[in-house]
């Protein structure tokens, strides 16, 4: 029994040897003859006293400690969102637009007079955001490619101007970007985001009674979503504009769109040119008229073949009821472009059906994609009503077309005479299976006649 | 003139005397087993030659594989018939390689004389289903990347060589472009050579049996022959017409990140095997149910490899334990498909 305890004891002074000479041997430590265990200990306890001394309010959310907690759903869930928002970060925090102390984990922290904010107004807003959105360097620190122009642009937009003078029904940055819940806009569920913003601008935009004081129409979402550039947003189309593609969201008017032609210009520069070649450019001007609106439309800009033509809807029939010749130039045009589109839609049912067969013809494909090519460059040479050169273009077009449709025939009509081949080579089988069956039947006849 | 191309032919060759030595062997009257067998040889051969017509334009890499046999099936002439014959070829290879042996097991015709037969017969049915597995790999469209990678998982499961074998087919740990070149490197090079070792060792051994075939008989030529060759024209018919009629779709090229939707159904001769692992319960006797039912199957191959020892005679208790698993791996079988 004693020898175990003594086996024990050796044991023990081992390990404390074994512990007091690593720490021993490390620099900066007390003179030895002090218990080293002991010291350490209180080491390990002191050191981050004194970080948290260096950095206060940043180490802990004491705000959320509290909010989380609350049986008041409207103070919890405050806490729960800006947990999921992308300023959920220590180097934030609530004090950066609520102020107060977190440091007092009291309801004492919520001092107004100590610099606490419940609810900022909406001049109050922009100042708030631009606290930090305005200084690259502190923004840098998340997002480096993050801008800090924001504040400048919405204080120089209307939004910002109303905001400004006091109207509390303007938006602020939190109208769009929500306040505690505060996303990315490439985030999916961010309000601002590609997908959701019309949405966004039409909770106001699309409000009778809420515009009403503004004096502003009302139907553009609505517009949009029928007009060529709601259509292809609503396929999927990556690069087609929503109210921001031609809004700046800040801002409002982007630098150097003064008109809306400048506008359109941003991405249709090839049917700007044109048109300035044309009888129309000339006779806008005089006429004070916008270059793009008065066929296209604003919000509602249409497909260049419902525009096109003299049927009571659309454009040229505006301007054009009762003069002969731009008649004429009217309807040659509408017929060449709906030619076209004729041509394309029966190409690409075509090659769908031979796919569907399962015909391969990557040249038809390829075809059907020069066709479309052809396509866009006549819709554009439709804005100098050139109609000798839209007659050329069709031309060519229709050529292609006609190219892709043999495409198609040849390989149905190889494909018909594979089956043929088919078919007689299942025919000679089958014969030569009959001619081998009939010998074989014939010999075992001849061997049972000579068996006996 | 055919009869003077021939004596040219068979002086110089001694087809004649191969013939005359033909002519003079009897081969058992109504067996099944050998026109099964004649077949078996016939869509071998079948498979070699439009195996190596499709060896051209297939391009064994994920990024082609898919396109170059879409663009066989759909531009090359006749691509999609010879593809067609290929496919279809297989699946009655793989039928006709199970039936000829559960016929011989049925008939216990694994008993001696015939022991080395009936192990190159099993070793025949192994790399059989080898070859038309891998085979299935090589289109690389969703179906066959999603198979390589359930059937390769399942083959992992197996005792001994399963984790091996798994590590060999996927040619690494995971399912990656190294699958589809251990695939076509087996279907192209190793299995056939194999194939084609294994059934002319198969056939010397039925050759050299020293026993005398029972009952009726008839010669092997041109009695035999001209059997096995009105039938493997009529199977050609069956398999051209089934090409033509009832292709066997490509599916979509494999999308790697395609999260998996539904079930995974294995080819119809894993099928059994699927349908018992999806119905038993997670774990059995205390092993994860997948190694248990692959062990248990491991067992019967092995036990199948020891049969002339274990039953020399050929006891009809053998014949009855051989029909009921057949009639399970039929039923399990046909449940699944249906």
């Amino acid at each position: 029994m004693r020898c175990f305890e003594k086996l024990v004891a050796a044991l023990a002074c081992a390990l404390l040897v074994g512990v007091a000479a690593p720490a021993a041997a490390a620099p900066g430590d007390p003179p030895a003859g002090t218990a080293p265990a002991a010291k350490k200990e209180e080491a390990d306890a002191g050191a981050p006293e004194a970080e948290k001394k260096k950095r206060p309010e940043r180490d802990a959310n004491t705000c959320l400690t509290c909010h989380r907690t609350l049986t008041d759903k409207k103070l919890r869930v405050v806490a729960e969102e800006y947990e999921h928002s992308v300023h959920r970060d220590e180097r934030i925090g609530c004090v950066a637009c609520h102020k107060g102390n977190p440091l007092d984990p009291t309801v004492q922290s919520h001092d107004k007079t100590a610099g606490f904010v419940v609810r900022p107004t909406h001049q109050q807003m922009s100042a708030i955001c631009g606290g930090c959105h305005e200084d690259p360097t502190f923004v840098r620190r998340f997002n480096a490619r993050l801008g800090v122009d924001q504040r400048k642009l919405y204080d120089l937009s209307r939004h910002g101007k109303i905001a400004g003078a006091g109207d509390q029904n303007s938006p602020t940055c939190t109208s769009c970007h929500g306040s505690h819940a505060v996303l990315p806009v490439d985030s999916p569920n961010a309000l601002a985001n590609r997908r959701q913003v019309k949405d966004l601008c039409a909770k106001c935009h699309a409000d009778k009674e809420y515009m009403k004081p503004y004096g502003l129409p009302t139907a553009q979402t609505e517009k949009w979503q029928k007009s060529v550039h709601g259509k292809a947003f609503a396929e999927g189309h990556e690069k087609a504009p929503t109210c921001t593609g031609c809004h700046s969201p800040h801002a409002g008017t982007l630098p150097g769109t003064a008109t809306v032609a400048a506008l359109c210009d941003r991405c249709h520069q090839d049917e700007r040119d044109l048109f300035l070649k044309s009888p129309h450019s000339r006779a806008f001007r005089k006429l004070g008229l916008a270059d793009c609106v008065p066929c296209h439309g604003e919000h509602d800009v249409g497909r260049s073949s419902w525009l096109s033509g003299m049927t009571p809807d659309s454009s040229c029939s505006k301007c054009h009821a009762k003069d002969e010749k731009p008649r004429k130039v009217a309807e040659e045009v509408a017929r060449i472009l709906n030619d076209i589109e004729a041509e394309e839609h029966g190409v690409s049912v075509a090659v769908t059906e031979a796919r569907r067969e399962g015909l391969l013809v990557p040249d038809a494909s390829y075809a059907l994609d020069r066709l479309r090519t052809s396509k866009i460059r006549l819709i554009a040479t439709v804005h100098t009503l050139d109609v000798r050169q839209l007659t050329d273009d069709a031309n060519q077009a229709k050529s292609v077309a006609n190219e892709a449709r043999d495409i198609i025939g040849r390989a149905r009509r190889d494909r018909q005479l594979e089956r043929r081949g088919y078919f007689a080579a299942i025919g000679a089988a089958s014969l030569l299976f009959v001619l081998l069956l009939l010998k074989s039947i014939q010999l075992a006849r001849r061997r049972r006649r000579s068996e006996p | 003139m055919a009869s003077v191309a021939r004596k040219w032919l068979a002086d110089r060759t001694g087809s004649s005397a191969l013939l005359e030595r033909m002519r003079a062997r009897q081969i058992q009257k109504n067996s099944v087993v050998h026109y099964i067998g004649a077949m078996l040889v016939f869509l071998f051969l079948l498979e070699v030659a439009s195996g190596i017509l499709l060896l051209l334009p297939y391009r064994p890499d994920p990024a082609h594989a898919h396109a170059s046999l879409t663009a066989i099936v759909g531009r090359l002439p006749y691509g999609a018939l010879v593809r067609g014959i290929h496919a279809w070829a297989s699946h009655f290879f793989v039928a006709l390689l199970v039936a000829h042996l559960s016929i011989t097991l049925l008939l216990r015709r694994f008993k001696e004389p015939n022991e080395l037969v009936w192990w190159s017969g099993l070793l025949l049915l192994a790399v059989g289903i080898g070859l038309a597995f891998t085979g299935s790999i090589l289109p690389w469209s969703q179906n066959a990347y999603l198979q390589a990678r359930v059937s390769s998982e399942m083959i992992g499961q197996g005792p001994l060589f399963g984790p091996w074998l798994k590590h060999l087919l996927r040619g690494g740990e995971h399912v990656s472009p190294w699958t589809l070149n251990h695939a076509f490197g087996f279907h192209t090079g190793v299995l056939p050579a194999a194939t084609t070792m294994i059934i002319g060792m198969h056939v010397v051994f039925v050759q050299r049996r020293a026993k005398a075939p029972e009952g009726p008989t008839i010669p092997a030529h041109p009695d035999f022959t001209l059997r096995v060759a009105a039938l493997a024209t009529f199977l050609l018919v069956v398999i051209v017409s089934l090409a033509t009629f009832a292709p066997i779709p490509l599916g979509s090229p494999a999308d790697l990140r395609e999260v998996i939707t539904g079930e995974v159904r294995p080819p119809w001769y894993f099928l059994f095997l699927h349908e018992l692992l999806r119905a038993a319960p997670p774990r059995l006797l205390g092993l994860e149910s997948p190694k248990f039912i692959l062990g248990a199957l491991s067992v019967v191959a092995a036990f199948a490899f020891a049969l002339p020892f274990i039953d020399r005679r050929g006891s009809r208790i053998t014949m009855f334990v051989g029909a009921v698993f057949i009639v399970l791996v039929v039923l399990l079988t046909g449940h699944a498909l249906l």
